[in-house]
C-alpha cells in the first residue's frame, strides 16, 4: 500500500473544495478529492492505498463528503498525529479506520502494511505502534460504518 | 463540575449515550443526511424536534443545488419536519425563532453548531450519518470532553469587537491541543447576546468541541484542564492572516490592498455587528466591492427599520439575502485567481471562499468597514 502524505492543518476544503462539492454521488465526490493541493491523487491512487497527515486532520467544516471522497476513492484508512473530530466520527461512521500517532517517519510514496485492528505499521523491516481506534469504536468500523453496525446489533451498545 | 458535566450528568473522559433535544441540518448537509438515514431508517423519531434550514447555498444558483433542494423537501414533507426556507443562517435562526426552548443537548450538522453554546446549551456538530442516526434513534454517542475555562475581564474598547478577543484566544491556544475538549467562558456578562454568539461561533477555530458561556447558572468549579484569563481591555484590533484563523497579527501591521470585503455569517453578521459597520459607512464611500449580508430575515427587516440598511446601501455596500453568503465560496461573491479577500467569517483556509489562489484575511466588522473606506487592511484606532 502506498503513502499519500499530507502536512498538517489539511482542512476539509483541502479534501473536497465547496465550489466543486456540489453532490454526493461517491464516484464524483472521489474526483475531487484534494483536487487543488494534490491534483494526481485522484488518478493515482490505487485500493488500498493509505492516507497520512500530520497534525488535525480533516479540522474544519462538518461536511461528510470528505472522508466519503477518500473512500470512494478506495483507501484502506488514514493514519495522522491527531485528527478534526467532526472528520473523525464521519471516519468511524463510514467505516474508515484510523490510527493516531507521530507520522514524521512516513514519506509520501514509502510502500507500508497497516494492521488497523492493533495499530502496527510496517515499513520494510521496521515496525512501528500507533493508536488503534478503542473498542466500541473499531467495532463500528469492523462492520463497514455505522448504519451496518446498528442493522446488525439493532442498538449502540457501549462496552 | 464543569459546565459540561453539569449538562451531561457524566464525568470527563466517559462514553455515553445521551438523548438529543434537537437536531438540525441546512440545504448543505442534508442530502447526504438523507442517504445514510435511508440506509438504516424509514420515520424519524422526533420530527416536531427537527429543523431544516435552507442557508448554505440559497436561492439555488445551479440546476444540481435546485434537484437537491427538491429532494430536501421532499424528505421533509415525507417526514413532517418544518423546513425554514429564507430564514436565514440556522445557528441564528434556532434562537431566534424560540426553537431551543429548553433544549440541554443539541446537534447540528454543522460544524459552527457550538455557536449556540452562548445560550448555555451543549451544542455540537456532527457529520451526516451521525445526525442520520440521531434522527433515526433520537439519541447520539459522546465522549465527555475535558474543559478550559476561560475567564473573561474588564471590556473591550470602542474600536474592538468580540472577533478581536477571539483571533487573539485562537491565537493563545494554537500550540495547545483544543481537539475533543470543551471551551468554557466566564464573565464578559456585558457583552450583548450578538457578541457573545460570537465567542461561542469562534471557538470552534481553536478545534475545540464546543463552547458554553456561563449565564450566570453553572457552577463552574469542576477539574479544568487549564485555566486562561482574557482581559478584553488589552485586546486590539487584530487580523488573521492566510490560510489559517490562527495566523494572527495587529491589523495596524498589515498593508495589504485588498479586492473584496465581505460582512456578515453566522460569526459577525448579526444587528450588533451590522449596525457598528452602519456608524463607521455613515455618509463614507466604500472603495471596493463590499458585500453584506444579514444572518436572517428578522436581521434584515431591523436594519430596513432603523435605517442601518440604507446606510450601507448608500455608502456603496451590496445587501445579500440573509444567509451564510460567500463564506463558504459556492455563491454570491466568488474570490477569484489572486484576489485579497477581508472577511469577518471565521475560516480563511485556503480555497475556502473560491479560489485556492485568493488569499482570505478574516477581522472583525468595524476593522472590515473602515478597510472597505480605505481600500486596504486598516487598523481603526488608527482611523477613527
Amino acid at each position: 500500500m502506498r503513502v499519500w502524505k499530507f502536512g498538517d492543518d489539511v482542512s476539509t476544503d483541502a479534501i473536497t473544495p465547496g465550489r466543486y462539492n456540489l453532490t454526493k454521488d461517491p464516484r464524483e465526490l472521489a474526483r475531487i478529492a484534494f483536487i487543488e493541493i494534490r491534483p494526481e491523487f485522484s488518478k493515482e491512487v490505487r485500493r488500498g492505498d493509505v492516507v497520512v497527515g500530520g497534525k488535525n486532520f480533516g479540522i474544519g467544516s462538518s461536511r461528510e463528503s470528505a472522508p466519503l471522497a477518500l473512500k470512494a476513492a478506495g483507501i484502506s484508512g488514514i493514519i495522522a498525529k491527531s485528527f478534526g473530530r467532526i472528520f473523525y466520527r464521519n471516519c468511524i461512521n463510514l467505516g474508515i479506520p484510523l490510527l493516531t500517532g507521530d507520522t514524521d517517519w512516513l514519506n509520501d510514496g514509502d510502500e507500508v502494511e497497516v494492521d488497523w485492528q492493533r495499530g502496527i505499521v510496517r515499513k520494510g523491516r521496521e515496525v512501528r505502534q500507533f493508536r488503534p481506534l478503542e473498542g466500541f469504536l473499531f467495532e463500528i468500523v469492523r462492520n463497514g460504518g455505522i448504519v451496518q453496525y446498528l442493522q446488525r446489533r439493532g442498538d449502540l451498545c457501549i462496552g | 463540575m464543569t459546565i459540561v458535566e453539569e449538562i451531561l450528568h457524566a464525568k470527563t473522559g466517559e462514553v455515553i449515550i445521551r438523548d438529543v433535544d434537537l437536531i438540525y441540518a441546512h440545504d448543505g448537509t442534508m442530502p447526504l443526511i438523507i442517504d445514510a438515514f435511508r440506509r438504516a431508517f424509514t420515520k424519524v423519531m422526533r420530527p416536531e424536534r427537527t429543523f431544516i434550514f435552507f442557508d448554505h447555498v440559497y436561492p439555488a444558483p445551479t440546476v444540481k443545488v435546485a434537484n437537491l433542494q427538491m429532494e430536501i423537501r421532499e424528505f421533509a414533507r415525507e417526514q413532517g419536519i418544518r423546513i425554514f426556507e429564507g430564514y436565514g443562517i440556522s445557528h441564528q435562526v434556532v434562537p431566534e425563532e424560540g426553537l431551543l426552548e429548553d433544549a440541554r443537548i443539541v446537534i447540528g450538522a454543522d460544524s459552527h453548531t457550538p455557536t449556540l453554546g452562548a445560550f448555555g446549551v451543549f451544542a455540537v456538530g456532527m457529520g451526516a450519518t451521525d445526525t442520520a442516526v440521531a434522527l433515526g434513534m433520537g439519541k447520539t454517542w459522546l465522549r465527555v470532553p475535558e474543559s478550559v475555562r476561560v475567564n473573561l475581564e474588564g471590556r473591550l474598547d470602542k474600536h474592538v469587537m468580540a472577533m478581536d478577543a477571539m483571533l487573539h484566544l485562537i491565537e493563545l491556544l494554537r500550540k495547545f491541543n483544543m481537539n475533543y475538549r470543551a471551551l468554557e467562558f466566564f464573565g464578559g456578562s456585558d457583552l450583548p447576546i450578538d457578541e457573545k454568539m460570537t465567542i461561542a461561533n469562534l471557538s470552534v477555530e481553536t478545534n475545540a468541541k464546543t463552547a458554553l458561556l456561563d449565564n450566570g447558572d453553572f457552577e463552574g468549579d469542576g477539574s479544568y484542564l487549564r485555566e486562561i484569563t482574557v482581559d478584553l481591555s488589552e485586546i486590539e484590533p487584530f487580523v488573521a492572516l492566510p490560510h489559517h484563523p490562527g495566523n494572527v497579527e495587529r491589523a495596524g501591521r498589515i498593508n495589504r490592498k485588498i479586492d473584496q470585503v465581505f460582512i456578515g455569517s453566522c460569526t459577525n453578521g448579526r444587528l450588533e455587528h451590522l449596525r457598528r459597520v452602519a456608524e463607521i459607512l455613515e455618509g463614507e464611500r466604500v472603495r471596493v466591492r463590499t458585500l453584506i449580508a444579514p444572518a436572517s430575515r428578522r436581521i434584515y427587516l431591523r436594519m430596513i427599520e432603523d435605517g442601518t440598511a440604507k446606510i450601507l446601501n448608500d455608502a456603496g455596500a451590496v445587501i445579500l439575502p440573509p444567509g451564510c453568503g460567500p463564506c463558504l465560496g459556492r455563491h454570491m461573491g466568488v474570490a477569484g485567481d489572486g484576489e485579497i479577500v477581508l472577511s469577518t467569517t471565521n475560516r480563511n483556509f485556503r480555497g475556502r471562499m473560491g479560489s485556492p489562489n485568493a488569499e482570505i484575511y478574516l477581522a472583525s466588522p468595524i476593522t472590515a468597514a473602515v478597510s472597505a473606506i480605505y481600500g486596504e487592511i486598516t487598523n481603526p484606532e488608527d482611523a477613527l
